[in-house]
């Protein structure tokens, strides 16, 4: 559905461009630019809504054991993956190993970041308590999936932003070239990815009001016990 | 005997103080990068946007000089 819509739109926009009609391009560029500033509006406060999220639900969990032992893991998975592409840095392709590593080191940059939350879970409103019951442990567990979501939601919106910036910078460049159309279908494609990249935070929060009233509602169950006691 | 079991439970708490430590400062690199990520994402958006911005107006530029 996604890839017709986006053909429609470049074929309209390619049509027009092929019978010097530049109206459907400025038109387009014109939504773009309104789109991202409305866009950037509502993720400030979107991405401060997801953390109200995590600061308005508290969970328990009685050891933070596995929390710490994940982020061992994925600590050393960091440095084991940066090492390694140190080590296979071929110099006889040194822009490809060049590049690669780049990648690499933002990738573990990634993984260090979020191998500190695992280390603090305090980060994610997660409580260490020590009544925390085995099915209350279940559901910090469970919801740490989705409160990290929430918490990085920025991180997440600039990562695609700055991805499709790159790609868009990779589409001017080609468009210079010969091959027109598959350029301004890179164009079509970063556009998309940035606006997705731009209203991130928004699709995130909506994820979280749907998914985390479970939580709540498998939590109120277990207060009940707890009732009158 | 005694003494030798005793000698290897001490090495074995050695051992798993140095490993503790280093679990310590695992945790500390994490979150200064966690900072630092934190700062860098923060600057980097609004650079990203305008750049967008800026290269959208490159790719109508580029289009006029292009197809006309």
């Amino acid at each position: 559905m996604n890839d017709f819509t986006n053909m429609n739109i470049l074929d309209g926009v390619l049509g027009s461009l092929f019978y010097g009609d530049f109206s459907g391009l400025l038109i387009a560029i014109v939504i773009f630019i309104v789109l991202t500033f409305v866009g950037i509006n509502f993720s400030r406060k979107f991405s401060s809504a997801n953390e109200q999220f995590i600061r308005s639900n508290p969970t328990t969990i009685s050891n933070p054991i596995v929390f710490n032992v994940s982020a061992v893991f994925i600590f050393l998975a960091a440095i084991l993956s940066l090492l390694a592409s140190i080590v296979g840095f071929d110099t006889s392709y040194f822009f490809e190993s060049l590049v690669g590593l780049i990648v690499q080191i933002i990738n573990t940059c990634l993984l260090l970041t979020f191998a500190s939350v695992y280390f603090s879970p305090a980060k994610m409103n997660i409580r260490i308590d020590e009544n925390s019951s085995v099915a209350e442990d279940f559901i910090a567990f469970l919801s740490f999936g989705l409160k990290l979501l929430a918490h990085f939601s920025k991180l997440i919106a600039s990562a695609l932003v700055i991805i499709a910036v790159i790609e868009l910078f990779y589409a001017v460049l080609s468009m210079l070239g010969d091959d027109a159309y598959a350029s301004i279908q890179l164009v079509t494609s970063s556009m998309g990815k940035f606006l997705v990249g731009i209203f991130a935070p928004v699709v995130i929060y909506i994820v979280f009001l749907f998914s985390y009233p479970i939580f709540n509602y498998l939590l109120a169950i277990l207060q009940i016990p707890k009732i009158n006691r | 005997m005694m003494n030798f079991l005793v000698k290897t439970n001490d090495l074995l708490d050695k051992i798993n103080g140095y490993i503790e430590s280093l679990f310590g400062r695992m945790k500390q690199l994490s979150d200064f990068t966690y900072v630092k990520v934190d700062r860098f994402i923060k600057q980097s958006f609004a650079l990203a946007v305008f750049s967008g911005i800026i290269l959208m107006v490159l790719v109508l530029i580029v289009s006029l000089i292009k197809f006309n």
